[in-house]
């Protein structure tokens, strides 16, 4: 959005073709919170928010929600991108949140994310009736404000641009792949994102003289699993994370467990020295097994320096899951003809094609913003020439 | 009469459908009726649907001038969208900015039903009373004028890598006469800018728009100053600088230049290709994030260079660091490539020291530093020991510091932009983004011929100013000066962000905000 936004600016048209019916990927659906405590943590996560909001409602940006390529054809000038856009959608430049679909939808389909001043609505096509083939027009009836169209099953649209941009960002990575660490079977061990979530939606989790450990690299730098490379991201959210805990819980005990600590901007030095005088401990090599005790601690499996094996024992463990290219791009791949690395990360082969964000390769929010304009820029001066 | 009983002010009122479930059409309806009941007859109401289309938009402004309405009160949308809306307005109308205002309403949350009839004769009543005080609000505000500065369409770029050249190259191509100031020589490639190359920055002064950098270059007793203006500057400047790294190196190793053991990262290169064969294997260290924490640059240029002396099979390399920055798919593949071809690396805590000592083998140098892996100190013996000058030196500039903007590119001081080494990491591919986003921005505030500045920003008091310098000192814009022939701050409206910070820490109360008057707050407390 930060790229269509920057287009815009600099006088192109632009047309967003978004599958769900929300934009914002993760920073909408993840409930990225902020991390302030008494300073910004600087994680960029507002920002993300507020460029969210201004392009959501700029009247430049066409907006096909709801919306898969079907076709892709390189064209005279550019390219030729077939569409299917499914309904019901949602015009969320006349959508005014009053949650009146929510309540009619007879299938529970429908998800309210409200982040800052930003309001979206998810809409589950799997179990949305009308994909099942029946006549459900609830939400569309129930909406007095014409936000929802609901009239056909699905419409097929061609559209013709200069240029094109994949930006379809990632996955995290799913932490049930890594069955040494628990995920999934312990309801003690959670994810960085879920306990972004908890933080976001309550003051605290957990009680405050907990015990917690955060283990980096999961899903990242691990050859072991087929994924040898550095999220980058995963530090920068555990030490904000962990930083915040211990200034709302002082007697908190919060263990990190890591390999290196990658840094993200010029605060990095002063955030890991407070969050180091706020009484974190770093451990450098990770534990190679966490397992649930029959008392419902966490046994974490360590080695120490002489090699020798000891255990550790926490209440909750948090893993800092890394960047994982999306399993559901295959299709859009072939389409679209991109190519895509062994780790899954896209790229574009044509000069009118291009590709911004995290589905290109893993970065931080403000690095993805920063992309993104650059990426408008050379769209923009490619449709030029 | 108006609201506030000041005959010039007549508002519009936009009233939008609520979000969030606080009205619906009937509950709109129901206000609308009341508002004119109470109200006087030159108050009038637009019922608006989101309006974000330009027809929608259109619509609006006709109505606003046909009513010949001076302020504006947005009620019932999103703060959001009320913003963006309220940017849009001032352009269709050309009111300002200031005379339009949004009135959230809070009133007690209810859930729309299907028939959508209001039976809340509560929100109703709450709501009516929340709107007639935000329309004395805004009519309180104080007639607003709109001015234009010439802006000064000229570019300065500060900084000697390749981030400050792409920025460079961009923004003479948008048009706009660029200067870049570099320490060393650099070669300036395909760009059509002036290039002043072997001179640093010894001052900047003015406002947005029209800023004064001084730059002067050779040393001691050849210098030469020159005075660049411009409207905008980006800077990309690396904090480490060449005279820190001759410094320390000298600090380190007093030793003559040739019998140097103790060098800079980029020198190691030619050193060792110097050094005559003996029979046993020579020792190289590089030394990384030495007294600061360096970037994923640093772990790329060090792996680079590690590799290759590595592979020469000559000498046994030790790349020590505190952590490996790695966040980058080729760097981790660079790393990993270090590794395998035989580089030790050592992770280490607390500050290493680095001696140059005599041993059996001859003439070398001395590593002292705590290895995190072992846990345990250790001491290493090399040959040669290159230091990268990145982790000399962390010295966050003033306008970094106090960076209230996090997005790329921008900091505290419109038309100050920042990219690469200046926000932190200036590894190739991020800098060049951070370089081409200042560059876009540069254009934003330089494209239009004047820079138009609405005059709702801080207005200083002229007889209870005493200038004791606290709003100047403390406004993170550089938005205040002393106006030496009034005697009293000034405040620059074109840097201005209206904040309220200089109205807050004023001592004598000197200092308002037009939206925000003593009277119009007073008028919101009712």
């Amino acid at each position: 959005m930060t790229a269509a936004s920057e287009l815009t600016v600099l006088g192109a048209e632009v047309t967003v073709v978004e599958q769900s019916s929300i934009v914002g990927g993760h920073v909408t659906t993840s409930s990225y919170c902020c991390k302030a405590t008494s300073s910004c943590a600087r994680c960029g996560v507002c920002v993300a928010h507020t460029q969210l909001n201004s392009s959501l409602q700029d009247p430049r940006i066409e907006l096909h929600m709801g919306s898969a390529v079907e076709r892709f054809a390189i064209a005279k000038d550019g390219v030729s991108v077939q569409i299917r856009q499914r309904q019901p959608a949602i015009d969320y430049k006349a959508c005014v949140s009053c949650d009146a679909c929510i309540d009619a939808c007879p299938e529970h389909c429908i998800t309210k994310y409200k982040r800052a001043e930003i309001t979206q609505y998810a809409i589950d096509y799997d179990k949305c009736l009308r994909s099942r083939g029946e006549p459900c027009t609830a939400c569309a009836d129930a909406c007095t404000f014409d936000a929802i169209s609901c009239d056909k099953n699905e419409t097929t649209k061609t559209l013709h641009a200069s240029a094109l941009l994949v930006a379809t960002g990632h996955e995290p990575y799913d932490a049930t792949k890594k069955a040494r660490y628990g995920y999934g079977s312990s309801s003690r061990v959670m994810t960085g994102l879920e306990a972004e979530t908890a933080l976001a939606d309550k003051d605290n989790f957990g009680d405050p003289n907990e015990r917690v450990a955060f283990v980096q690299c999961v899903g990242s730098r691990d050859p072991s699993i087929g994924r040898n490379f550095c999220s980058g991201v995963c530090c920068a959210y555990a030490l904000r994370i962990a930083r915040m805990l211990k200034y709302r819980n002082p007697d908190m005990q919060v263990t990190v467990y890591y390999i290196d600590l990658q840094n993200f901007d010029r605060e990095f030095t002063s955030l890991l020295s407070e969050v180091k005088d706020l009484g974190v401990e770093f451990v450098r090599g990770l534990p190679f097994r966490i397992d649930e005790e029959a008392n419902g601690t966490l046994a974490f499996a360590i080695e120490a320096a002489d090699g020798s094996e000891g255990k550790a024992h926490y209440d909750r463990a948090i893993l800092s899951v890394g960047i994982d290219a999306r399993e559901d791009a295959d299709g859009l791949i072939s389409t679209i003809g991109l190519s895509s690395d062994e780790n899954g990360f896209l790229a574009s082969n044509h000069p009118s094609v291009f590709t911004c964000g995290t589905c290109a390769r893993p970065m931080s929010i403000p690095e993805t913003m920063a992309a993104a304009r650059e990426t408008a820029h050379s769209m923009w001066t490619g449709s030029l020439g | 009469m108006s609201q506030s009983g000041l005959p010039d002010r007549r508002t519009c009122v936009l009233l939008f459908n609520d979000s969030d479930g606080v009205f619906d059409k009937q509950t709109a309806d129901d206000v609308e009726k009341r508002l004119r009941i109470s109200a006087p007859s030159d108050l009038s109401v637009y019922r608006a649907r989101p309006a974000h289309n330009s027809d929608g938009l259109e619509d609006i402004a006709r109505f606003i001038e046909r009513q010949s309405a001076n302020r504006i009160l947005i009620v019932g949308c999103h703060a959001g969208t009320a913003q963006s809306l309220t940017d849009r307005i001032a352009r269709a109308t050309s009111l300002p900015a200031a005379h339009i205002r949004h009135e959230s309403i809070h009133a007690p949350k209810r859930t729309v039903s299907g028939t959508g009839i209001s039976e809340n004769e509560e929100v109703v009543a709450v709501a009516t009373k929340q709107i007639q005080r935000g329309i004395r609000a805004v009519e309180l505000v104080e007639d607003v004028e709109t001015i234009e500065i010439p802006l000064n369409r000229d570019v300065v770029v500060l900084g000697d890598s390749e981030c400050a050249r792409v920025a460079a190259a961009e923004v003479s191509q948008f048009g706009f006469r660029t200067t870049m100031v570099s320490a060393l020589d650099v070669n300036p490639g395909n760009g059509q800018f002036e290039l002043i190359s072997g001179a640093r920055l010894t001052e900047t002064s003015g406002v947005t728009g029209a800023f004064e950098v001084t730059v002067t270059s050779g040393r001691n007793g050849s210098a030469e100053t020159r005075t660049l203006s411009c409207g905008a500057i980006i800077d990309a400047r690396d904090p480490a600088d060449a005279s820190v790294l001759e410094s320390e190196l000298k600090r380190l190793d007093p030793a003559e230049d040739d019998s140097q053991l103790i060098v800079s990262l980029e020198s190691l290169q030619g050193k060792v290709e110097s050094l005559p064969r003996i029979p046993r294997q020579r020792t190289v260290a590089i030394v990384l994030d030495l007294k600061t924490d360096e970037t994923k640059a640093s772990t790329a240029a060090a792996c680079e260079i590690a590799l290759t002396i590595q592979r020469n099979g000559v000498f046994q390399v030790h790349l020590l660091c505190r952590h490996a920055r790695v966040a980058a798919p080729e760097i981790g593949d660079l790393y990993d490539r270090a590794r395998e071809a035989g580089v030790a690396i050592l992770k280490y805590d607390n500050q290493p020291t680095i001696t140059r000592a005599r041993s059996d083998s001859g003439d070398g140098v001395e590593i002292r530093c705590l290895d995190t892996v072992l846990n345990a100190p250790v001491s290493l013996e090399c040959d040669i020991v290159a230091v990268s000058r990145h982790g000399l030196s962390n010295d966050l500039s003033d306008v970094y510091v106090n960076n209230l903007h996090f997005s790329p590119a921008n900091s505290s001081l419109p038309g100050y932009f920042l990219a690469g080494a200046a926000t932190g990491e200036h590894y190739g591919p991020q800098a060049t983004a951070e370089a081409i986003a200042a560059a876009l921005e540069v254009r934003k505030l330089l494209s239009p011929a004047k820079l138009e500045v609405e005059l709702s920003t801080a207005v200083v008091d002229e007889e209870k100013c005493a200038i004791c310098l606290t709003c100047i000192r403390t406004c993170p814009h550089g938005a205040m000066r002393v106006d030496s022939e009034k005697n009293i701050a000034e405040n620059l409206p074109q840097s201005c962000q209206r904040c309220g910070i200089c109205v807050g820490v004023c001592p004598a109360r000197a200092i308002s905000l037009p939206e925000y008057s003593e009277e119009v707050v007073l008028a919101l407390l009712d």
